[in-house]
This record gives structure tokens, C-alpha cells and sequence, in this order.
């Protein structure tokens, strides 16, 4: 099992080589800070946005927008793409976990007529969201067949790449970094048109738990991870202080047997410090996204991991 | 892609023969084929046709100069789930499950997503119009086509035998439905499949309708196109005496969603159009 946090670094505007800066930077830092740490293979990731079109005749009132994610990444499948279709996007607060779905087979109806504003993310909104996967073969085809086919309730946002991305092995921790260029290349994710300009750098810090199932007795695995001698700073009390992502913890964090979600949390979150402590990225705002803490087997993981990543990856449109 | 079609009629009595007719001709044994297709409409109404014309400009003056906006017709599209005989006699809990896309590959995906546009103008010969079809690997199929802004409507089940002859796709099939059941639109539907004796065809004399139907990547390039239609005459004119094998007319074929005006209340049930 494997629990991770995004952390997203926007490039600081007016500067061409601001993300590939900090890029290195952060590279820089992990290799001097772990000496042991192992290169793995390396993954890329492409990401499409479409957005809802509202219908012709839309008022001001009009229900925000709906978001359709087509997302492509090796870590998690070679073969498979993965559509989720995101009914309203919660507020763009710094640090909010994704409301959790529905994924009974009789979905919810969507619920947005009455409320324009969507509900901050402490109460669990009953948003449904819906994610499928198809072979990655047919993205393409796909993806160009809801911007034009289906052009009166879709259109085509942004797309995004991660070619080279990189990932270091620490122990139980897995840090994948990524800098992510925008392709301006319409509905293709051509690799010819590709923009020299860079939204950021990406930066996920998982924690791995190999003889943890989703529903296992992982305490014991939880307990072998400090006697490696791994220590971070503010492991324990770095928690507290971020209320805008406990509300979601909290009503998990006992949730059974099986590996406390909160302390994962809690872990990875003080990789992340430790890994950019010193750097400058500029005047930014760091965005975090961590993954949801609602129960599911493997198949819920990569879902998880699927919303994790669009939700960072949906930038600002 | 787009696909090149002739259709033909075959009566009840007939069935076995033209079987092992097209048996021969294909040299091959028929594959069974039985699948579920799911009927989606999109929940938005489409607009009175000629609206975007009359809807005029803005008075902003920083705003772009678009081209006028055409107005896109909305479409019918499917879910097609391949089933087997036995998917019948499995209990209702089975049968939930089974409405879950599995598969680790597109030849074995059970769901796919499929779209037709309505045929193209123009007389060809044969019938072409635009298809799409996506593999559902994994997901609920429903809750997708939903969140795409789609209601179901209604399924039928399509029952039948498939050939492949050079580059031709042949298939002998008839619809099947539950006679009776009118679901109310906007429901989801009923995971638990009935019972397959249940199912009546669609055309009460029996007949079967043969599809045969070649699949061009890229209408572009007219020497594939040429040789397409060619191929097709070729078994038209192999069936003659068999099978009359001719271009229906295009409209019957049509998968826009018609625009219904509002003439008030009296005007029967319009389904309700769940809000996005």
C-alpha cells in the first residue's frame, strides 16, 4: 500500500528557467541530503483538460463548471489512461484533499442546482465523481473525439506533459519529481508543439507500506521505518498546525486495523520539509495536495492517486 | 473512423440459410455475438435550430472577434456491454458486478463506449458515416456517460452472428428487448439482467438485418476509400439472389437528439432534465 502528498511549485512569473531552477534545486538537495538514495526508473505523465461548455443561453447565475481529466502516467500504468470527470472543483484553498467519491454502482445525482457557490471542504459535499480508465492507445482518439463530437458540452482547457520525470528511492519513501511543461498543441498531446514556458515543478513523496493491504495490520511496518535511522523534522507536531487538512483526517484517522492514514500524513509531509528546507522558490505559493484517506482496495488506490494528481494538475483554469 | 455500410433484410425462415451461406462465402464458422447497448442522450435540450442566428453580438468592445458560432447538433450515444449466454443465468449479485468494467486490455474489455454520427450526404453507393468506439478497461460505464452530461434512455439487446470476410465485417443480427418495460428517463439502468427468454424481438415477424460494414481510418485518402467501396459492391453483387443488399435511407440512421419546442404544459411529459 502507498500513501502519498503533491506538492506543485509554480514557476515565479516573468522568469523563463524559474521552474528548472527549482527543479535542480531540489534535486540538488535530495542527492546531498541522502547519499543512499536510489535512482529508479524514470516516468513521464501527459494530462489533457476539458472544461464543460455552459449551454448557449447562460445566465450569470450559471453552475460552475464540471472538469473532464484525461490522464496518461507510467508510474501507475503503462497501458491504461485514465478519464475522471470531476463535477465541481472545491474551493482553491491552499491545502484540500479531494471530497471522496461515491463509487457504489448507482451514482448520486449531481446536486448543484441550489448552491452556486460550492461547500467548503471541511463538510463532505455529495459530489460524485467518476473515474474510468481506457487503453492508451485510443487517448488520443478519445480525446479528440470529445472536443469536436461532443464540442457542445466540451471543450479542450489545457494539456500538460512530464517527460523526464525522476524518482529516488529512500528507504520506505518514494520522491518522484517532474517538471511539467504546457503544450499548446490543441486537442493532440503532440510532442512537437511543445512550449518552452513551465507551470512548475511537481513533487510527490509517497510512503510505502509493501506487506500493507488496504485493510492489513500495518502497525509493525509503521514502527521498522524510524529504527532505519530516517529522521525528519517535524514529524510528530507539524500536523497540528495545518487545520485546512485535518478536517478530512479527523474523521478517518481511526479508521480500523490497518495503517494510521494521519501519521502517513504526517510523515510524508515532513519529507517535504525536510527535502526543500533552505530552498527559495521565489514569491509562490506552494500548493499541497494529499491523497484521499477513504477506504478502497487497490483499484481505489489508483483512484485516489488519479484524483490526487488532476487536482494538482488543474492549475488555475 | 468512419465506416462503410450496406444493409440487408432477411426473413425468420430464412436465418439458417443465409448462415451457412455466409459461412461459405466468408470461410469461417459464425462467432455468437449477444450484447447490451445502453442509449444515452445528452441532459441538455438542443436549441431551436436557427437560435444562434438570431442571438446577436455584445456591446463589449475588448472582446475578440469570434466567427459566428455554429450551432452543434447533440447526439445519441451508447454503451455497449458483450455479453455471453451464460452472463444470463448468473445470480443478481454477479450480475452487479459484472456492471463494473474489467479488463487489461481492449480485445477484452466487456464495455465500450460507442458513438455514430448521423451518414453522411451524398451518394456513394454505400452508406458512410463517422464511428467511435472506446474500450472501457475500468470504472462504472453509467456514472461516466452521467458526468459526461448524458441520460440514459433506454437498452435494447442485440443478438446475432459476426463473419469477416477480407476487410468486411458481416453481421446477422436482430434486436431484442423486454417487452413492456418503458423505464422512466433519467433512471439508471437495471444491473441485474433478465432472464434471457424474457427478451422479444424488436420486429415481431423475426426478421434478421444483415450489416455489412468495412471501417476506414482516414476518409481522406480516396484510393482506400475507392477500394472500400468497391469491396462492398463486390459482395452486394455476391449476395444477389441471397441477400439484397442496398443503402437505406440516411435519415433512419439519424442519432441527433430532435428539438422538441416547448408548447406549455399540454404538451405531454418532456423528460426531466437533470441539472448540471
Amino acid at each position: 500500500m502507498k500513501y502519498s502528498g503533491l506538492w506543485f511549485v509554480p514557476s515565479p512569473p516573468n522568469t523563463n528557467d524559474g521552474s528548472t531552477r527549482a527543479y535542480n534545486a531540489l534535486i540538488t538537495s535530495i542527492e546531498s541530503r541522502f547519499p543512499s538514495a536510489a535512482r529508479l526508473s524514470p516516468w513521464s505523465l501527459t494530462h489533457r483538460l476539458l472544461r464543460s461548455t455552459p449551454p448557449p443561453q447562460s445566465t450569470p447565475t450559471a453552475p460552475p463548471p464540471s472538469y473532464h481529466h484525461i490522464l496518461q502516467f507510467t508510474l501507475l500504468s503503462q497501458s491504461r489512461t485514465y478519464c475522471y470527470i470531476q463535477p465541481v472543483p472545491p474551493p482553491t484553498s491552499t491545502s484540500t484533499s479531494q471530497a471522496p467519491p461515491t463509487s457504489a454502482i448507482k451514482p448520486e445525482p449531481l446536486s448543484r442546482a441550489s448552491t452556486p457557490q460550492p461547500h467548503p471542504s471541511s463538510s463532505n459535499t455529495n459530489t460524485a465523481s467518476s473515474i474510468i480508465s481506457i487503453p492508451t492507445s485510443q487517448s488520443d482518439p478519445h480525446t479528440a473525439f470529445l472536443c469536436t463530437q461532443l464540442s457542445p458540452l466540451w471543450s479542450f482547457r489545457q494539456a500538460l506533459q512530464i517527460a523526464g520525470g525522476v524518482t529516488y528511492a529512500i528507504g520506505p519513501y518514494h520522491i518522484s519529481l517532474g517538471e511539467v511543461r504546457m503544450s499548446r498543441s490543441g486537442a493532440q498531446a503532440g510532442a512537437g508543439a511543445m512550449n518552452t514556458s513551465s507551470p512548475g515543478v511537481v513533487v510527490a513523496v509517497s510512503i510505502l507500506y509493501p506487506d500493507v493491504k488496504a485493510e492489513g495490520d500495518g502497525d509493525g511496518e509503521v514502527d521498522s521505518d524510524d529504527e532505519e535511522g530516517f529522521s525528519f523534522r517535524g514529524g510528530g507536531g507539524g500536523g497540528s498546525g495545518e487545520n485546512g487538512t485535518q478536517t478530512q483526517s479527523q474523521t478517518k484517522r481511526s479508521a480500523g486495523a490497518g495503517v494510521d492514514l494521519g501519521v502517513a500524513e504526517q510523515r510524508v509531509r515532513a519529507v517535504w520539509e525536510d527535502v526543500r528546507a533552505g530552498l527559495e522558490f521565489g514569491k509562490v505559493e506552494v500548493r499541497e495536495v494529499m491523497m484521499g484517506k477513504e477506504k478502497g482496495g487497490d483499484e481505489g488506490e489508483a483512484e485516489k492517486t488519479v484524483r490526487m494528481w488532476c487536482e494538482v494538475l488543474r492549475l488555475r483554469a | 473512423m468512419h465506416e462503410l455500410l450496406l444493409f440487408g433484410q432477411v426473413p425468420q425462415s430464412r436465418h439458417e440459410q443465409v448462415l451457412k451461406i455466409l459461412a461459405g462465402v466468408a470461410a469461417m464458422q459464425p462467432r455468437a455475438v449477444l450484447e447490451r447497448h445502453l442509449v444515452y442522450k445528452p441532459q441538455r435540450e438542443p436549441e431551436e435550430p436557427g437560435s444562434h442566428l438570431r442571438r446577436g453580438g455584445t456591446q463589449a468592445i475588448a472582446m475578440k472577434t469570434k466567427a459566428p458560432a455554429t450551432a452543434r447538433d447533440l447526439y445519441f450515444s451508447q454503451l455497449v456491454n458483450s455479453l455471453t449466454r451464460d452472463d444470463f443465468d448468473r445470480d443478481a449479485d454477479e450480475q452487479a458486478e459484472a456492471f463494473v468494467a474489467t479488463g487489461e486490455s481492449a480485445a477484452d474489455a466487456k464495455w465500450s463506449y460507442q458513438f455514430h454520427e448521423t451518414p453522411d450526404t451524398g451518394d456513394r453507393g454505400v452508406l458512410v458515416r463517422l464511428a467511435h468506439n472506446t474500450e472501457l478497461l475500468s470504472g462504472d460505464p453509467h456514472s461516466y456517460m452521467v458526468h459526461l452530461g448524458n441520460q440514459y434512455v433506454s437498452e435494447y439487446y442485440l443478438e446475432g452472428h459476426r463473419f469477416v470476410h477480407d476487410n468486411i465485417i458481416v453481421l446477422l443480427h436482430r434486436v431484442l428487448h423486454e417487452s413492456g418495460v418503458r423505464p422512466a428517463p433519467g433512471v439508471s439502468p437495471n444491473t441485474a439482467l433478465p432472464s434471457f427468454d424474457s427478451l422479444r424481438p424488436l420486429d415481431p415477424s423475426g426478421g434478421y438485418v444483415l450489416e455489412a460494414k468495412i471501417r476506414v481510418q482516414d476518409l481522406n485518402n480516396p484510393n482506400v476509400l475507392d477500394a472500400g467501396i468497391e469491396e462492398l459492391k463486390r459482395l452486394k453483387s455476391q449476395m444477389k439472389g441471397c441477400v439484397e443488399l442496398n443503402v437505406p435511407d440516411r435519415l433512419l440512421l439519424d442519432t441527433r437528439v430532435k428539438y422538441k419546442p416547448n408548447l406549455g404544459p399540454s404538451a405531454g411529459a418532456r423528460p426531466a432534465v437533470a441539472p448540471r
